[in-house]
C-alpha cells in the first residue's frame, strides 16, 4: 500500500463505489442505452404516421433522460472513477495503464454523444419539418448507437477485471480486450438497457398523456412491445453469461468447496433473471392486450424488478472476482499476487511509505499508569498493528461499520477476549476457510501487531479516520527496510 | 346473485377471467399431472389457434391492415409470447413436484397466459389519426 | 518535521508516449477549463443581470439569453474534462492520487455538488417563464448555483497544488489545511478573473452576428451588446495583470527554476497588454465599426492561453521531476526485491495461492 489511505470507517469504501456505480449502470442503461434508440423510433413512427402525439411523447421522454443523464448520468461516470482511485488507487492505476487507449477511444465517444445528446434535444422544435426532421431522426439514431457503443468499450473492462484472459501472459491491450466474459456480459447488458428504457418509458407514459386520451393506451402498447421484443434476449443473454461465469472462475478459485458456494449464488442469478423477466412480460402483456386495465402503480412493479435484477447482476460481476480486484493479477488489497512473495517474508510495513497515525481513542488501549518505556513499546506495537489494518483489511473492511471486521470476529469469538493468539491464528489461514479472502499478505511478526489492533478494536466503537481527516505520516526509511518486529521507534509525526 | 351477474356483465373480461381461474384451479385439484398436461395443452392449442386465426385477419385485412412492420409485430407478437410463456407454465405445472414454488408458479403463468390469449384485444389498433 | 515521502509507482509501463499524454493534458485541459469559464461565468453574468433587471426589465431579457448558453457549456465542459483526468492519472498517478486520498471528502464531493448545481442551473433556466412571479426564488436558484460553481473550482485547485509538492504530504490534515498551503487562492483569483472576461467574448460571439429579428426581441441593440461584452472581457482581464504576477510570485521557488518558465509567463504578459489595449479600443469604437477585431482579439487570447498552459505544465514538471526520479529509483529497487524474492520462494507464479 503506497498510497495514504483514503478510508471510511462507518459506511464503508466499496459502499461508496457501490452507490455511485449502480446509480450510474441504472441511469447508463436505462436512460442512456436503451432509450435513445427508444425515442428515436417514437420519432421515426410518428413522422411516418403524420401524428404529432408521437412527436410530443418522445420529447418529453427525452427532456426527462436529457436532465437525469446530463447531470447524475455523466457526473457518476466522473464518479465512478473518482470513488476508485480514492479507494483503490493501485487497482484503476493499473487499469489505465492497461487500458488506457480503451478509455481514450471511450472517451471520444463520449464526447460525441454529449454533442449528439445537445443536438438533438436542443433542435428537436428547430429541426421540425421535411428534410430537417428526417436529418433529426437519423440524430436519434446515430446518438443510441453512440451510447451502445461507450457501454460495449466499458464493459470489456468490466470484463477484464473479472477474467483477464490472456491479458496475463501477452500483456497487450487486444489481449485484455479479448476476455471471455466481454460477450457474454455484452449480451446481456443490451437487451436489458432496451427493455429497461421500455419499463422507465410505460412509468413516464401516464405523467405525460392524460387517462382519457386514447393516445394513451396506444403509447402504452407501443412501447409494451418493445419491451417484450427485448425481454427474450435477456433471459439468453443471461443464460450465455451464466454459463461462462464457473470457467471464468475456476480460475480465481482453487478451492473446490468455494465452487459449491458460487454456482448457489449464480443459480439466485437465474432464478432472478427468469422472476424478474416473467414480471416483466406480464405488466407488459397486460399493457399490449389490455392497457387501460393497468393500474398506473403496475409499472411500478416491473421497474423495481429490472432495477433490482440489474444491482443484482453487478453485485454477482463483483462476486466474481473475489479474492482478486484484477483477476489472478491484483488481490481485493490492491497488492499484486507477485508481491506476496517478498511482503510474507519482510513484512507489508517494510515497504510501507506511510503511517496512519493513531486517534486519542487508540491509544487509551495502552493505560497510561505503564511505565514510560514499555508504554511507548505498546503504542508502536499498536501503532504497526494499525497500520497492517489499514494496509491490508481497510480497501473492504470497517472496524465496526458496514462489513467491520468487529462484527465478524463478533459472530466467531463471542464476548471471549479476542486476544492476538486467537485472532493471528485466524487470520493466517481464514483464505482456506474463507476462499473470498485474499491471504494475509504480511509475515508472522506483523500477524501479531494486528492481533493486537484488532484486540483493541473489542473496546473500542470510535470509528478510524482516514488520511482524508487526519492525515497521515511518513515511516522514516531506516525502520521501513527494517522490519524485525522489534523496532520500538515510532513513525514520525509531523 | 344479482349484483354477482351485474359485476361480471359490465365488463366482458371479467368472465373470462373468471371462467380460466375455475378451470385452472380444478385442473390443480385433480393433481393428475397426465390431465394436467392434456387439458392445458388442448386448451393451449385451442386458444393458440383462435389467436392465429385473428392475427391472420388482421394481417391480410383490407385497406386499414397490418402492413408495416411495428403493426405485424403488434398483431403477432403478443400471441406469441403468450402461446411460449404458457408452455413454460405449462410445463413447470405439469413436472415440478406438486406444492413447490416452481408448481404453483407454473399453474399461475399458465392460467395468466391462458387469460392473455383467450381475451379478446378491445380494440384494434387505431390507425393514428393526425390529431 | 518535515520528511519527504518517496512512495513506489504502479509497476506497469506507460501506455502512451508521454508526449501524446502531455498534449491530451495540456491541450484538452485548456479547452475544458474555457467552457468551465464560459459556465461559471455566464452563471454569475446571468444572474448579476437578472438582479438588474428587477428594475429595468431589458436586463431580464438579457439575463435569459446569457443563461440559455449554459446548458450546453457545462455538458461540453464536463465531457472535455475526463481525458486530461485520464492523462493526469497516467502520467502523475503517485501525485495525483496522493492528492486525492489526502482531500479526500472534498473531492470525491465534487460529483453531488456538480449534479446539484447543475440541477439548480436547469431549474434556473427552464423555469425562468414560469417563475415570472415568484423572481426573489428564481434569482436565489441561480445565486445557489453560483455559489456552488465558485466552491468546486478550488477543490480542485488544492488537488493539483498538493500533487506538487510532496514535502507537504505529511503536513496536511483534510482538505482545509491544504487549501491554506501558498499559491491556492492567488491562482483561486485568477481563474475567477478569467470566468467573466471568457464569457465577455463569448458574448461578443453570441450577439455579432445574430440576426436582426432575435435582436430585436432582447430589445437591445447590437453594438450595446457587444460593448457589454467587452466590457465584462476587458476590466477582469485588467485586473489579471495584479493577480497574475501574485499568482506567479506565490509559487514556491524551485531549485534552478527553469528560464524557460520566465520565459513563457513574461511572453504571456507581453501578449496580454497587447490584447487589452485591443480590447480597449474596441469599447471605445462607434456602433458602426465595433466588433471589428473580435477574431484577433480570440486569437491572442488563444495565444495567451496556450502559453499559460505551457507554462504550468513546464513548471509542474519542474516540480516533480527530482522526486519522481527517487520514486523510479524506489520502484526499481522494490521490483528487483520482487524478483528475488519470488526466486527465492521457488514459485515462478504465485507463491501463495491457497
Amino acid at each position: 500500500m503506497d498510497f495514504p489511505v483514503f478510508h471510511l470507517d462507518v459506511f464503508g469504501n466499496r459502499g461508496l463505489i457501490a452507490v455511485i456505480a449502480v446509480l450510474h449502470v441504472l441511469i447508463n442503461h436505462g436512460l442512456a442505452v436503451g432509450m435513445m434508440p427508444l425515442v428515436a423510433c417514437m420519432e421515426w413512427y410518428g413522422h411516418r404516421k403524420q401524428d404529432p402525439r408521437w412527436d410530443r411523447l418522445a420529447y418529453r421522454i427525452l427532456f426527462v433522460s436529457f436532465l437525469v443523464t446530463t447531470t447524475v448520468g455523466a457526473l457518476t461516470g466522473v464518479g465512478i472513477w473518482l470513488s476508485v482511485s480514492l479507494v483503490n488507487p493501485y487497482s484503476i492505476g493499473s487499469l489505465i495503464r492497461v487500458f488506457f487507449w480503451a478509455w481514450f477511444v471511450e472517451w471520444l465517444v463520449f464526447i460525441t454523444e454529449v454533442c449528439l445528446i445537445l443536438a438533438y434535444t436542443l433542435t428537436w422544435k428547430s429541426w421540425s419539418e421535411g428534410a430537417a426532421k428526417r436529418r433529426h431522426i437519423r440524430l436519434g439514431f446515430a446518438l443510441g448507437l453512440f451510447s451502445w457503443i461507450t457501454m460495449a468499450i466499458i464493459v470489456s473492462i468490466l470484463g477484464f477485471m473479472m477474467d483477464p484472459g490472456n491479458w496475463l501472459s501477452e500483456s497487450t491491450l487486444l489481449a485484455g480486450f479479448s476476455n471471455p466474459v466481454y460477450l457474454p456480459q455484452l449480451a446481456f447488458r443490451t437487451p436489458l438497457a432496451a427493455s429497461m428504457a421500455g419499463i422507465i418509458a410505460l412509468f413516464l407514459i401516464p405523467f405525460f398523456v392524460r387517462r382519457d386520451d386514447p393516445f394513451r393506451n396506444e403509447a402504452t402498447r407501443a412501447v409494451g412491445i418493445w419491451t417484450l421484443l427485448f425481454a427474450p434476449f435477456v433471459v439468453a443473454g443471461g443464460y450465455w453469461y451464466y454459463s461462462v461465469v464457473p470457467a471464468a472462475m475456476k480460475d480465481n478459485l482453487a478451492v473446490s468447496t468455494l465452487t459449491l458456494q458460487f454456482s448457489g449464488w449464480l443459480d439466485d442469478f437465474l432464478w432472478i433473471v427468469l422472476a424478474t423477466v416473467v414480471a416483466i412480460l406480464v405488466i407488459v402483456q397486460i399493457a399490449i392486450k389490455r392497457p387501460g386495465l393497468l393500474p398506473r402503480i403496475a409499472t411500478v412493479v416491473p421497474l423495481v424488478a429490472i432495477l433490482w435484477l440489474t444491482g443484482h447482476f453487478e453485485r454477482v460481476r463483483e462476486f466474481i472476482r473475489k479474492p482478486y480486484i484484477i483477476g489472478q493479477y491484483m488481490y481485493a488489497n490492491g497488492l499484486r499476487v507477485e508481491d506476496y512473495a517478498l511482503l510474507q517474508r519482510d513484512g507489508v510495513l517494510a515497504y510501507a511509505t506511510y503511517s496512519n497515525p493513531l486517534t486519542e481513542a487508540e491509544k487509551k488501549f495502552v493505560s497510561a499508569e505503564r511505565p514510560e518505556a514499555e508504554r511507548t513499546a505498546a503504542l508502536a506495537r499498536l501503532q504497526k498493528g494499525k497500520d497492517v489494518f489499514m494496509d491490508t483489511c481497510s480497501r473492504c473492511h470497517t472496524t465496526h461499520g458496514v462489513n467491520g471486521v468487529a462484527g465478524h470476529l463478533q459472530r466467531m469469538f463471542g464476548d471471549a477476549r479476542w486476544t492476538p493468539d486467537l485472532t493471528s491464528d485466524y487470520v493466517a489461514n481464514m483464505h482456506n476457510a474463507q476462499p473470498y479472502m485474499p491471504p494475509f499478505p504480511g509475515n508472522k511478526d506483523e500477524l501479531g501487531f494486528l492481533g493486537t489492533y484488532l484486540e483493541q478494536l473489542q473496546g473500542n466503537r470510535t470509528p478510524v479516520p482516514g488520511a482524508q481527516q487526519a492525515g497521515i505520516a511518513i515511516r522514516p526509511e531506516g525502520e521501513s527496510r527494517l522490519a524485525d518486529g522489534a523496532a520500538p521507534k515510532q513513525g514520525a509525526r509531523k | 346473485m344479482r349484483f354477482i351477474s351485474a359485476w361480471l356483465a359490465a365488463a366482458p373480461y371479467r368472465a373470462v377471467v373468471l371462467n380460466i381461474a375455475m378451470l385452472v384451479l380444478l385442473l390443480a385439484l385433480v393433481d393428475s399431472a397426465a390431465v394436467f398436461a392434456l387439458v392445458g395443452a388442448s386448451c393451449l392449442a385451442v386458444a393458440g389457434l383462435i389467436g392465429a386465426r385473428g392475427a391472420l385477419r388482421a394481417s391480410f385485412d383490407r385497406g386499414g391492415g397490418a402492413r408495416a412492420a411495428f403493426d405485424r409485430v403488434l398483431v403477432w407478437l403478443p400471441g406469441a409470447a403468450a402461446l411460449t410463456l404458457g408452455a413454460v407454465g405449462l410445463h413447470l405445472a405439469v413436472t415440478a413436484p406438486p406444492g413447490s414454488t416452481l408448481h404453483l408458479a407454473g399453474v399461475v403463468l399458465f392460467g395468466f397466459e391462458l387469460v392473455m390469449l383467450a381475451l379478446p384485444a378491445d380494440e384494434k389498433p387505431t390507425p393514428a389519426k393526425a390529431a | 518535521m518535515n520528511q519527504i515521502p518517496v512512495p513506489r509507482d504502479i509497476p506497469l509501463p506507460m501506455p502512451a508516449p508521454e508526449p501524446l499524454l502531455v498534449v491530451v493534458l495540456v491541450f484538452f485541459f485548456l479547452l475544458h477549463i474555457a467552457f468551465v469559464n464560459f459556465m461559471v461565468g455566464g452563471a454569475l453574468i446571468s444572474v448579476w443581470y437578472e438582479i438588474k433587471g428587477l428594475k429595468d426589465r431589458r436586463y431580464d431579457r438579457l439575463a435569459y439569453e446569457v443563461a440559455s448558453t449554459i446548458t450546453a457549456n457545462k455538458s461540453i465542459a464536463v465531457v472535455l474534462g475526463v481525458g486530461p483526468l485520464l492523462a493526469i492519472n497516467t502520467l502523475y498517478t503517485v501525485y495525483f492520487y496522493t492528492a486525492n486520498a489526502l482531500t479526500g471528502t472534498f473531492w470525491i464531493s465534487i460529483v453531488p455538488l456538480v449534479v446539484v448545481a447543475f440541477l439548480l442551473t436547469y431549474a434556473h433556466k427552464y423555469l425562468w417563464h414560469a417563475m415570472e412571479g415568484r423572481k426573489a426564488l428564481h434569482i436565489a436558484i441561480g445565486a445557489a448555483s453560483c455559489l456552488i460553481f465558485l466552491f468546486i473550482p478550488l477543490i480542485f485547485l488544492t488537488n493539483v497544488n498538493l500533487m506538487l509538492f510532496p514535502e507537504k504530504w505529511g503536513t496536511v490534515q483534510g482538505f482545509f489545511s491544504a487549501l491554506l498551503l501558498p499559491n491556492v487562492l492567488p491562482r483561486y483569483a485568477h481563474f475567477l478573473l478569467a470566468c467573466p472576461a471568457m464569457t465577455g467574448l463569448l458574448m461578443v460571439w453570441l450577439f455579432r452576428r445574430r440576426s436582426e429579428a432575435s435582436l430585436a426581441d432582447t430589445g437591445w441593440r447590437r453594438d450595446e451588446l457587444v460593448r457589454a461584452g467587452y466590457r465584462w472581457a476587458l476590466w477582469p482581464t485588467v485586473g489579471q495583470f495584479l493577480v497574475g504576477p501574485v499568482a506567479l510570485l506565490t509559487l514556491p521557488t524551485l531549485q534552478g527554476t527553469p528560464a524557460t518558465l520566465m520565459g513563457i509567463f513574461g511572453l504571456a504578459i507581453l501578449v496580454s497588454i497587447w490584447m487589452t489595449l485591443m480590447m480597449f479600443v474596441e469599447t471605445r469604437r462607434p456602433a458602426a465599426r465595433i466588433g471589428g477585431s473580435f477574431v484577433s482579439i480570440c486569437g491572442l487570447m488563444v495565444v495567451v492561453l496556450g502559453l499559460m498552459g505551457a507554462g504550468r505544465h513546464v513548471y509542474r514538471e519542474a516540480a516533480v521531476a527530482p522526486h519522481r526520479e527517487l520514486v523510479r529509483a524506489k520502484t526499481a529497487d522494490y521490483m528487483r526485491r520482487v524478483d528475488e524474492a519470488n526466486r527465492a520462494a521457488g514459485a515462478a507464479q504465485s507463491p501463495v495461492r491457497p
